[in-house]
């Protein structure tokens, strides 16, 4: 929940931790993480960040990244129990 | 290092250096160290680190997630700050019997709070994308 003053929102609750597949199907289709960025209009550095799990995407990123793997995504990310 | 980052690393060390100086300076030339607020200016340059290169993304939803953070923190810090600091100088120039604050005062204390918003703003964005980094 979080309360928006103007167009600045106060700090909510952290996200929850989403595990993910991104670096195995990225290396299975043969692409580079700048190639992955490019095609889900990000900087790398976020690709990085979320192949590691330091960064937990929104959901029309989460969407377009399954869509890139043409997975559901579901299959791609999924929240840690 | 991303364009917000950079932002951010300039905001930091520019406000930094500033309120450094004018710490340094004010004992010698008293309210004319106040000048020094105005290399914060300089922010007029951080829309150059945006400039797009081709087709290459420069600020995503990350850096904006950062930002909106770092922006959250350093208004509340600032802001409060500033409401403390005024609650202070009314009640000690009420207990002590005086009638009015200088506006001199206010002035620094307007030019303090600014420089400590960015201040606060690009050190949080710093310690973001180092924890992220880290985490990585």
């Amino acid at each position: 929940m979080s309360l928006n003053i103007g167009d600045t929102a106060l700090p909510r609750r952290s996200e929850p931790s989403l595990s993910n597949r991104v670096r195995d199907l990225r290396t299975q289709e043969g692409l580079t993480q700048q190639q992955l960025a490019d095609m889900v209009e990000v900087t790398r550095q976020t690709i990085v960040a979320l192949e590691q799990g330091a960064y937990t995407p929104s959901l029309a990123l989460a969407l377009r990244i399954a869509g890139v793997f043409k997975k559901p995504t579901e299959k791609v990310f999924w929240l840690e129990s | 290092m991303s364009a917000m980052e950079k932002s951010s690393w300039f905001e930091f060390l520019i406000s930094f250096a500033v309120i450094v100086v004018v710490s340094c300076t004010f004992p010698f030339w008293g309210d004319a160290a106040s000048g020094t607020f105005g290399f914060m200016g300089l922010f007029g340059l951080i829309p150059l680190f945006f400039r797009k290169r081709g087709k290459e993304v420069v600020v995503d939803e990350r850096d904006l997630a950062i930002d909106r953070k770092a922006r959250g923190i350093a208004v509340s810090v600032a802001w409060m700050a500033l409401f403390m600091t005024l609650m202070g100088i009314v009640l000690y120039t009420n207990y002590s019997g005086g009638s009015s604050v200088s506006t001199r005062v206010l002035n620094w204390l307007l030019w303090i709070q600014l420089a400590l918003f960015f201040c606060l703003k690009g050190i949080v964005g710093v310690v973001e994308y180092r924890r992220h980094r880290l985490a990585a």
